[in-house]
């Protein structure tokens, strides 16, 4: 399908031999080719990132459609949009928390990582946490607020009911945050750039699910 | 200039790309969609590479302006700097970025402003490059159809 820019030409054969010049791998969609037809979201603030995500997952064969937020994904779910894949940013904008948090905090003592929240539901005690109730305020430590009202989009979706695989991605991020994606609802916890090695059998995986046409 | 003379230019300015550690293997797949029905996708994911990057680096360069420094926003941005980076294939400035981030971790300022010089500085050779390597693809292009 792709037209590469590398490929094909004299020129480009001669100046990628003889000197030891070392060949990039050669990539191609066609490595796996759908027998079903199989629908996409792809959920992530970043413009540049959300185009490519959704440029691969086309590529593949997959029908897709992109939301830049969370509060969007949510909104899409429940007007009854179905999926068989999603791929959901570990940071989004709106509807993560994330935002809120930062809002909030800036109204708090930093240095004592105290943060107040209101419609706190659940409340965890543990190592390096403190959680005390000053009236209708919660204050709680900076990890575990975090790991409370992270990820909301991938929660509600769950909670929804949407049994889809969901593949939580990110730049980068430590074992505490993977464990609490994971936690979140997501089914695979993948680190940027999204590669056909992570992609390819969850899409094997999920073509193996209907009969064949 | 001769067509295949220019071929030529292209392979090498873009095996170069690769060898000197510009680019890895995400770059590959992002040539690999572009195709008849997308025929700009490479041109038009990278200016958006570009505008998205701006304003990261914008965001970021105001966060270590501003006093406190708030580390939990400046890593945010740059933990997306770093996946748009390493999206696109940009394996100096995601590196770059790493380090940044392990500054930010630690809260130490000037290792945060100190690496945020590399990470500009790498972004910023990254660009001319892809500039100059996109401008020849397009001649390139040019010159098999004509």
């Amino acid at each position: 399908m792709a037209q590469a820019l590398h490929s094909g030409d004299q020129g480009a054969d001669e100046a990628n031999s003889g000197n030891g010049g070392q060949m990039q791998k050669p990539f191609t969609f066609n490595e796996i080719v759908l027998r079903n037809r199989l629908t996409a979201l792809v959920v992530d603030g970043d413009n540049f990132c959300r185009l490519l995500e959704q440029g691969i997952l086309q590529a593949y064969g997959l029908e897709t459609q992109s939301v830049n937020n969370g509060h969007a994904a949510v909104e899409l779910i429940a007007s009854g949009a179905k999926f068989d894949l999603i791929l959901i940013d570990m940071l989004l904008p709106v509807l993560d928390g994330l935002e809120a948090v930062l809002h909030r905090r800036h109204e708090h003592d930093k240095r004592q990582h105290r943060y107040c929240a209101h419609d706190v539901a659940a409340t965890r005690f543990g190592k390096n946490k403190s959680i005390l109730l000053v009236g209708q305020w919660i204050m709680i430590s900076r990890s575990v607020f975090y790991h409370l009202f992270l990820w909301q989009a991938t929660r509600r979706i769950r909670a929804m009911g949407m049994h889809c695989k969901m593949l939580g991605v990110t730049a980068c991020s430590g074992e505490r945050d993977r464990q609490a994606f994971l936690a979140a609802g997501v089914d695979v916890f993948v680190e940027k750039p999204l590669g056909p090695e992570v992609l390819i059998p969850v899409l094997r995986e999920l073509d193996g699910q209907y009969p064949s046409v | 200039m001769d067509r295949n003379r220019l071929q030529h230019q292209v392979a090498c300015m873009r095996r170069s790309l690769f060898d000197q550690g510009y680019l890895d293997e995400p770059f590959i797949q992002l040539e690999e969609l572009q195709d008849d029905a997308n025929p700009n996708f490479v041109q038009e994911i990278v200016t958006l590479f570009y505008s998205d990057s701006a304003r990261l680096i914008q965001n970021i360069e105001h966060a270590l302006n501003s006093r406190p420094i708030d580390f939990d926003k400046l890593d945010d941005y740059m933990h997306q700097f770093k996946g748009s980076s390493s999206s696109i294939g940009a394996k100096k400035v995601t590196n770059e970025c790493t380090v940044f981030r392990e500054y930010c971790s630690a809260e130490n300022a000037e290792g945060c402003i100190r690496s945020f010089q590399q990470v500009k500085q790498e972004y910023a050779i990254l660009r001319r490059k892809l500039e100059v390597y996109l401008q020849m693809v397009r001649q390139a292009a040019v010159s098999r159809t004509a």
